[in-house]
């Protein structure tokens, strides 16, 4: 199966804040989102995992530089023109940000909002995209929808403005949604409820999710792929199931002993130092100075993302793989039943 | 509990005014911390539970009720003897970079609770702070650095060598870990389990995250729209939660296991603003098993044994 999307070797570069030259924020990434499917991205703050996301609609802009190639429909989005691009965002590519307020106009109704969408992209009559943008509201669970619409973002809770910018993103149908830690400001008891729509509008719509977000919990509950990444690179590759039972890569392994979820009342197994700044890695593997399984020549040269003992459906960028049975002690404790 | 408890509010409210309305951010909470012993305080944003927090060290004014802090009545203390017992309740913020004064160093910041309370200077301020960087794992090179110049991990570790610069009994954690990636949530999680062993600390952990209050507490309360909805060891609460608001807290986190994936029984809606509580119990309006009684009357907190909830059906069983 032919990906819907397909980034490769993409590098993100900033100026340095200090001194000249540019720091790499994410660096040789490549990843695939097949169709229908949910692709986890994840990482702690400085992976690199939200510019990776930006850069595929072309949201950032100069002095980011933007390398590589992201491609979607048999085009490189990367370089295409700008009108074409338009066509694609928000019609075929839609993106949900963690924060709805400062992603909505606060001096438009969100019915307003939601039907310019609907105009700008299917070029419908106005009283058509109004009808759709109240069906929008229904659809992502919003009670009294024609009433709703009519409201200002300031006058809807943290989690409406979320399905609000849900309904917008979905109004025109896009073969991807890119979700930013979408239920990161979010109360858990509401996390729950857009989680659970993100679920049922997925199967409904058939459309494919990039899930930006550093909560392993989120990913279990969402993905079907996982890309862990750690300063600015990916780090390992697997179906959702083997990330979480067999991690091999000792990054992986030690984001989710340190979880209080997974640990239970036992000591937690938590990470030594510091995500790197970016620009500061050590030479050689990025998480080495880190790794409780460092080895000399993991300082000298960089590991490639390859297949773990061979097995082309999980990848990690280490020469000292974490053995299959690590996780598979008592670590697991359950989380809250 | 054989002997009295450290720290006991007895029916404390706390109200604020918005707009010219007042409202009851915390409405009649009673719950008591033993030596030693750690309570986790648990709800999502809007429950009280930091306003409570603070009410406890009377860092905001109580409108009702009563909180007792060893012998003392913290509510009736003239200004100058609050100033002495703060000593001896600390607490430690969600946010080290605004809680930090960003024009002091980290000498000077861990420091202050030590000159506010004239209990070190000269050679000895500084040996006492180089001894609490080195418990709380921040190198001695930070001393002369600024709060913008550590990392979100060495700024909270700063933050709690601050707070137990001046020796407390008693410390209250309002979301520690909550601005921190998960590793160094890990680090700072484990460094106030070893304090609290070495110090033999009573604490008060407030957090919305079900997994770190698992993790660190000996008993939890559970807070919604200003009231404990329920109590319990920690155990017990997520073995076998009574309260209908526990049980949907419960199963709307996020699982970490892809194996174990189900639907979420969120409960309907969002919280109840404060401002605008329901009748009766808070939650009735979202609660799957709300009976007429619910909207009408608001159930009081039974505690039994070790146990309670604040519910009609689900009280005592």
């Amino acid at each position: 199966m032919t990906a819907l999307l397909d980034i490769v070797d993409l590098a993100v570069s900033f100026p340095a804040s200090e001194g000249p030259g540019m720091v790499r924020a994410a660096d040789g990434v490549s990843l695939e989102v097949p169709p229908g499917t949910t692709v986890g991205l994840v990482g702690e703050s400085g992976s690199g995992k939200t510019v990776t996301a930006l850069s595929i609609l072309r949201l950032l802009e100069p002095p980011a530089q933007v390398r590589g190639a992201v491609r979607f429909g048999g085009k490189n989005l990367l370089e295409l023109p700008e009108r074409e691009l338009r066509a694609i965002r928000g019609n075929r590519i839609a993106m949900v940000f963690q924060d709805p307020m400062t992603s909505l106009n606060p001096v438009l109704t969100v019915g307003e909002q939601i039907a310019e969408v609907v105009r700008l992209h299917e070029k419908r009559p106005r009283r058509a995209a109004w009808a759709r943008a109240v069906e929008m509201l229904e659809t992502v669970g919003i009670s009294s929808p024609a009433q709703r619409a009519r409201a200002y973002p300031h006058e809807l809770s943290g989690g409406m403005r979320q399905r609000v910018m849900i309904g917008m993103a979905l109004a025109c149908k896009p073969d991807l949604l890119i979700a930013d830690e979408p239920t990161t400001a979010l109360d858990v008891t509401v996390q729950a409820q857009i989680l659970e729509l993100l679920r049922r509008l997925r199967a409904d719509m058939g459309m494919s999710v990039l899930l930006i977000t550093h909560d392993l919990g989120v990913v279990a509950e969402t993905c079907d792929l996982v890309n862990v990444m750690y300063a600015g690179r990916i780090v390992e590759r697997a179906p959702v199931a083997r990330i979480f039972a067999t991690p091999r890569h000792p990054y992986t392994l030690g984001l989710l002993s340190s979880m209080p979820d997974f640990a239970g009342p036992r000591r937690l197994r938590a990470i030594p130092g510091a995500v790197p700044v970016p620009g500061k890695h050590p030479p050689g593997c990025r998480f080495a100075d880190r790794c409780e399984r460092v080895l000399d020549r993991c300082r000298a040269a960089e590991p490639a993302l390859e297949p773990a003992d061979g097995d082309r459906a999980h990848l990690a960028r280490c020469c000292n793989l974490v053995p299959k049975e690590a996780l598979s002690g008592p670590v697991r404790a359950g989380a809250p039943s | 509990m054989s002997e009295a408890p450290l720290l006991e509010a007895t029916d404390v409210s706390v109200r604020f005014a918005l707009r010219r309305r007042a409202f009851a951010a915390v409405d009649g909470v009673s719950l008591a911390i033993a030596q030693g012993e750690t309570l986790g305080l648990v709800g999502e944003s809007g429950s009280g539970k930091s306003t409570l927090g603070r009410a406890l060290l009377r860092l905001v004014p109580l409108a009702s009720g009563r909180v007792r802090f060893a012998e003392h009545d913290v509510g009736a203390l003239d200004p100058a003897t609050l100033r002495a017992l703060r000593r001896r309740m600390q607490m430690v913020f969600q946010d080290a970079s605004a809680a930090l004064n960003p024009r002091m160093t980290v000498l000077d910041l861990v420091a202050e609770g030590l000159d506010i309370h004239q209990l070190a200077r000269g050679p000895e301020r500084a040996a006492r702070v180089r001894a609490l960087l080195a418990q709380v794992g921040v190198d001695e090179g930070a001393l002369p650095a600024y709060p913008h110049e550590l990392s979100g991990g060495q700024r909270q570790r700063v933050g709690i060598a601050r707070a137990l610069a001046v020796e407390p009994s008693l410390l209250v954690c309002d979301e520690p870990t909550s601005a921190l990636d998960a590793s160094v949530r890990a680090q700072v999680l484990n460094l106030l389990v070893d304090l609290r062993e070495q110090r033999r600390l009573t604490m008060l952990f407030i957090t919305h995250d079900l997994g770190v209050v698992r993790h660190i507490s000996d008993r939890v309360a559970v807070m919604y729209l200003g009231r404990i909805f329920e109590e319990a060891p920690t155990e017990a609460l997520f073995e076998a939660p009574r309260h209908p608001y526990t049980r949907a807290l419960l199963a709307s986190a996020p699982v970490p296991d892809p194996t174990q994936r189900k639907a979420f029984v969120a409960p309907k809606g969002e919280a109840a603003s404060a401002l605008d509580p329901p009748s009766g119990c808070a939650f009735h309006p979202r609660c799957p098993d709300a009976v007429e009684r619910c909207a009408r009357e608001r159930p009081a907190l039974v505690r039994i044994g070790a146990r309670g909830a604040a519910c009609h059906l689900h009280g005592a069983a």
